[in-house]
């Protein structure tokens, strides 16, 4: 696994960001450090970007082995030793929260360039139309969300988890600590409240 | 109660609700809900839970466009700045951004001489392994690109995060347009500026290498008034061949520029020097209006075709730029031929669209002609068929028409049905294709198979007619390379002519020789010259020595002999053969013909002088340019120069008039490889003869002998860039199939053994195995040409004695 991943990363080794941060950063957290999330969301964010860039880049019309990305920015980040599985189950959600970002951000930027932003003409292709359409959908997603988190924080971070990160309803319930039974509950009551709210907003 | 209790208690009723079945949810409800309002939102709720938007699907982040564009695109990655390392340069300052990267001023910090570069950063999100490949396939041909108006490739790699980067020779500049437009050129002006684009172009591809992307940006004028073509090949770089797959080579056009593009790029067909032929009007065109002659609305795939494949700029005259004096309608002619939308309508090379415009500047007609309205009302229904009227498939329709007519003469009392039959059945052959039935387009062969099943479903009453038809759809099998299937039909007509007219009869001599040609090609000498001899035999009885049937298909005999190494023989056939033809009127074909097939055996018996004067005559009589045999001569000549002019654009020729591959474009290939290989550019050499390898293979069946001589040359390749041990099984294999064939004393089984004997030198064992395998003549021979390397200088003197003769 380690092997693999040197190998992957070949002659282009990524720059360290310090992992005894992270786990510091991971404790804090966990103690209700709120700055610390944050925190640790930002590199999390730049990491997973990285990382997904590689991945898709290396084929064309590779899709995105998102938990294989998690996984990987989580041992690029905090390494296999000395962490507790609550951690990284942890540091799931602190992933899914940054791919939120990732995704949103992205689209915003999109946006703003259609409007008429100075970004350089993209090349022709379908990505570039599919991902227009989906531009408007992820920020009406991500307005609803915030909405959500208004009143139920919990069912919030649930979408994200499902959502924005791909995770499974077993994984989402290790990521939040929460169980199996509450996911799938959160999940479906989430889905119908963001449906409602999408509906309203068009 | 705020906004977000009231949602929080909502929330909690349809929790508790959802576990309700349906009967008890209302009274649930009615009792728990502070008002109706409520009620009504979390019945909304419950119904939605059946119902999700299919927005929130898991999938559809992670497996959507949006992450993939954000992989692809630069977004977010940390841009390289001014006084950054990138490889062995160190950026400046940047010049610009485009679809494809960013590009930089650059300074070489490694090394001892000072060096400046534009530094192209690119964006695409390509796999830069894959790419770094592709770079080091191409820079080699890229770097030898030395032309005064060409920037030179200096440098590629990645940088520490893997973007692959481009170092190209930095030039100062303003863009042509602009150039033009802030100078104030006259017509005239902007035409010599042209041409020395064009003939920057023209040099690369006879160099094989096509721009792909010519268009303003890419051409820069220097300070002095030097054009200088940028970006050259790069767009080869970042799009993969049609070999590397379906969906990637769609992707070619996507890195370049909508309103530039042509239409083959447009449609991810093949792109030839032709591509940089209709971007050459583009921009002439555009340096003639100072508009853009493509306009490309929307984004879509459809409109980018729509645009490029159907629309029309229209005459440049008729939008002249107005600061330009009016121009005559003859450069109107010129740029909108440069502009067909089919390829093999344009010019059929830069330099002759070059010409026209230097003919136009000296004030003389030009060449091309302006569209005819026939074949501007017939284009819409030609464009699809366009593709399909190969070489052979225009002789087909001519063939059953042809039929058709004489069929209807000679019976007049069957006329009509006769008329009625062939008309059927030329319309069931030109069908047009129906895409939803036909899983591909039909090709020239399928028709001809089309052809071949009609004529012996409708005309079996018909022998005459049939083993006509069946003699011309074997002839243009043969023409198509496809000679399994023109040795079979070939064979059906002979039966049914042997039957009809008897086996004596010179129907059945001209099906014969053609069955012969057909074999010959296909590799099969010993059948092919039972059939042409036969052929021959009854021709020369019927019709007398001197008559123009037997004399062709004893050049052909002569031909045959040849492939077969029999070299003395052919000589003997075909030198009184040429005396007989030479001083006559009307023979100019044969006479063609048979200088041409000497000159080969004259070439391979040693004879180089007498053969290039023939091969001189023969061109210089027929006003053709020096054929591909020629060449080869030239090669052994050691004339490496002339051999090239002769086999680049031969190449790109038969790349074009056969837009697949063909058996020719292999031979051509074959030679090339060795020239190449004298050039000592050996890794071209190896790659031009596993191509010819792959054509072969493609269209010849697995015992023709061109796999033995291809081998044969492979095997040298092999042992010239120290790969012992593959040359020495090369060249085993090769001397194998020469045996398996009966072809020994064959001259590439000669080369064959002349490399294994020079493996085993180099390795410090006797060379005596491999000269055991040859017969003596061979062996005398391979130690002539040894010989022949050591009196040349082109190699170390090897100590060599020749065996004995041993008759």
């Amino acid at each position: 696994m380690a092997a693999d991943a040197a190998r992957l990363t070949g002659a282009t080794p990524m720059p360290p960001d310090a992992p005894g941060e992270i786990t510091a950063l991971l404790l804090r957290h966990h103690g209700g450090d709120q700055e610390a999330f944050h925190r640790l969301v930002t590199i999390v964010y730049e990491r997973l970007r990285r990382i997904a860039r590689r991945q898709l880049g290396r084929r064309r019309g590779a899709t995105l082995d998102t938990i294989g990305l998690v996984h990987e920015a989580y041992m690029r980040l905090v390494g296999e030793t000395g962490v507790a599985w609550q951690d990284r189950a942890h540091f799931f959600a602190i992933a899914a929260r940054a791919m939120r970002r990732v995704v949103v951000d992205y689209a915003r930027r999109r946006m703003a360039g259609k409007r008429g932003g100075g970004e350089p003409p993209l090349p022709f292709d379908d990505t570039r139309m599919a991902a227009d359409r989906q531009t408007g959908e992820v920020l009406a997603v991500d307005e609803a969300l915030d909405a959500l988190a208004s009143f139920n924080e919990r069912m919030a971070r649930v979408v994200e988890c499902r959502f924005f990160a791909g995770l499974s309803d077993a994984e989402t319930a290790e990521a939040l600590g929460v169980s199996l039974r509450t996911v799938e509950r959160d999940w479906t009551r989430s889905r119908a409240w963001l449906t409602k709210e999408l509906g309203s907003t068009r | 109660m705020s906004e977000a209790d009231r949602r929080a208690r909502v929330d909690a009723l349809f929790d508790r609700a959802l576990d309700l079945d349906e009967a008890a949810r209302e009274g649930f409800l009615r009792s728990a809900c502070d008002d109706a309002s409520m009620q009504a939102e979390i019945l909304e709720l419950l119904r939605l839970v059946a119902q999700p938007s299919s927005i929130l699907d898991p999938d559809r982040i992670v497996e959507g466009p949006l992450w993939r564009a954000i992989a692809a695109g630069s977004e977010g990655r940390a841009e390289p700045r001014e006084g950054e390392r990138v490889g062995p340069w160190r950026l400046v300052r940047e010049l610009g951004r485009g679809g494809m990267g960013t590009v930089f001023l650059a300074e070489r910090v490694e090394g001892r001489f000072q060096q400046r570069a534009a530094l192209k950063l690119l964006h695409l999100g390509a796999d830069s392994e894959e790419m770094l490949r592709r770079f080091e396939r191409e820079r080699q041909i890229l770097a030898s690109l030395g032309h005064a108006h060409i920037a030179r490739l200096l440098d590629g790699g990645c940088t520490a995060d893997g973007r692959p980067f481009l170092a190209m020779e930095y030039v100062e500049g303003r863009r042509i347009d602009r150039y033009c437009d802030e100078e104030r050129l006259d017509v005239d002006a902007r035409l010599a500026l042209f041409v020395c684009v064009a003939r920057a172009l023209e040099h690369a591809h006879r160099n094989l290498v096509i721009h792909r992307d010519v268009k303003p940006s890419n051409i820069v004028v220097t300070g002095e008034g030097e054009v200088k073509l940028l970006d050259f090949g790069i767009a080869k770089l970042l799009s993969p061949s049609a070999a590397d797959g379906d969906a990637l080579t769609r992707t070619v056009v996507r890195v370049l520029t909508p309103e530039y593009a042509s239409p083959e790029q447009v449609r991810g067909e093949p792109v030839t020097t032709a591509s940089d032929v209709y971007q050459l009007g583009l921009l002439l065109y555009e340096l003639l209006t100072g508009t853009r002659a493509q306009h490309v609305e929307g984004t879509s795939p459809q409109a980018l075709e729509r645009a490029v494949c159907e629309g029309s700029p229209g005459p440049p005259g008729t939008r002249r730029a107005p600061a330009l004096s009016p121009f005559r309608g003859d450069l109107d002619t010129i740029v909108l031929h440069a502009l067909r939308k089919e390829p093999a309508r344009r010019y059929a090379s830069v330099g002759d669209l070059i010409e026209d415009i230097e003919r136009y500047r000296r004030g003389m007609p030009i060449r091309a002609r302006a569209d005819t309205w026939v074949y501007r009302s017939g284009r819409f229904a030609a464009r699809h068929r366009a593709a399909l009227l190969g070489t052979g498939i225009a002789a087909a329709v001519v063939a059953v028409a042809l039929a058709s007519w004489t069929g209807q003469r000679s019976r007049a009392g069957r006329e009509a049905e006769r008329a009625e039959q062939m008309e059927r059945l030329l319309g069931e052959l030109f069908l047009l294709p129906n895409p939803r039935r036909d899983a591909t387009l039909p090709n020239a062969r399928d028709y001809i198979a089309r052809a071949v099943t009609l004529v012996q479903r409708d005309l079996g009453a018909h022998p005459v007619t049939r083993g006509r038809l069946l003699t011309d759809i074997g002839r243009n099998y043969a023409v198509l390379g496809a000679y399994p299937a023109a040795e079979e039909v070939l064979g059906q007509a002979l039966s049914i002519r042997e039957q009809h007219f008897g086996a004596e009869s010179t129907e059945v001599a001209d099906t014969l020789v053609w069955l012969g040609m057909a074999q010959h090609y296909r590799g099969r000498y010993p059948q092919a010259e039972a059939s042409l001899r036969r052929g021959l035999r009854i021709q020369q009885q019927l019709l007398g020595d001197d008559h123009f049937k037997p004399t062709s298909t004893a050049i052909e005999l002569g031909d045959l002999l040849h492939s077969r190494g029999q070299l003395a023989e052919a000589e003997a056939l075909l030198r009184p053969v040429l005396a007989r033809l030479q001083g006559r009127d009307g023979v100019a074909g044969l006479l063609f013909a048979c200088r041409s097939y000497l000159a080969n055996v004259l070439r391979d018996r040693g004879a180089l002088g007498a053969a290039e004067s023939l091969y001189v005559q023969a061109a210089a009589d027929a006003d053709v340019a020096p054929s591909v045999d020629h060449a080869r001569l030239l090669v052994l000549k050691g004339d490496l120069a002339g051999a090239e002019r002769v086999l680049v654009p031969e190449l790109l020729r038969l790349r074009r008039v056969y837009a697949g591959d063909h058996p020719l474009t292999a031979q051509c290939l074959r030679h090339l490889g060795h020239l190449r290989m004298e050039q000592g550019r050996l890794e071209e050499a190896e790659a031009s003869l596993a191509e010819a390898q792959a054509i072969f293979a493609q269209w010849l069946e697995a015992e023709h002998p061109m796999f033995a001589r291809t081998r044969a040359a492979q095997a040298e390749v092999a042992r010239r860039r120290g790969r012992t041990q593959d040359a020495s099984r090369l060249a085993h294999e090769a001397l194998d199939r020469f045996e398996r064939l009966g072809l020994s004393e064959h001259p590439a089984a000669l080369d064959a053994c002349h490399t294994l004997g020079r493996v085993l030198l180099d390795l410090g064992r006797p060379a005596a195995e491999p000269l055991g395998r040859c017969q003596t003549v061979t062996r005398l021979e391979a130690a002539r040409r040894q010989l022949l390397d050591y009196t040349r200088g082109r190699s170390v003197p090897v100590p060599f004695r020749a065996p004995a003769p041993n008759r």
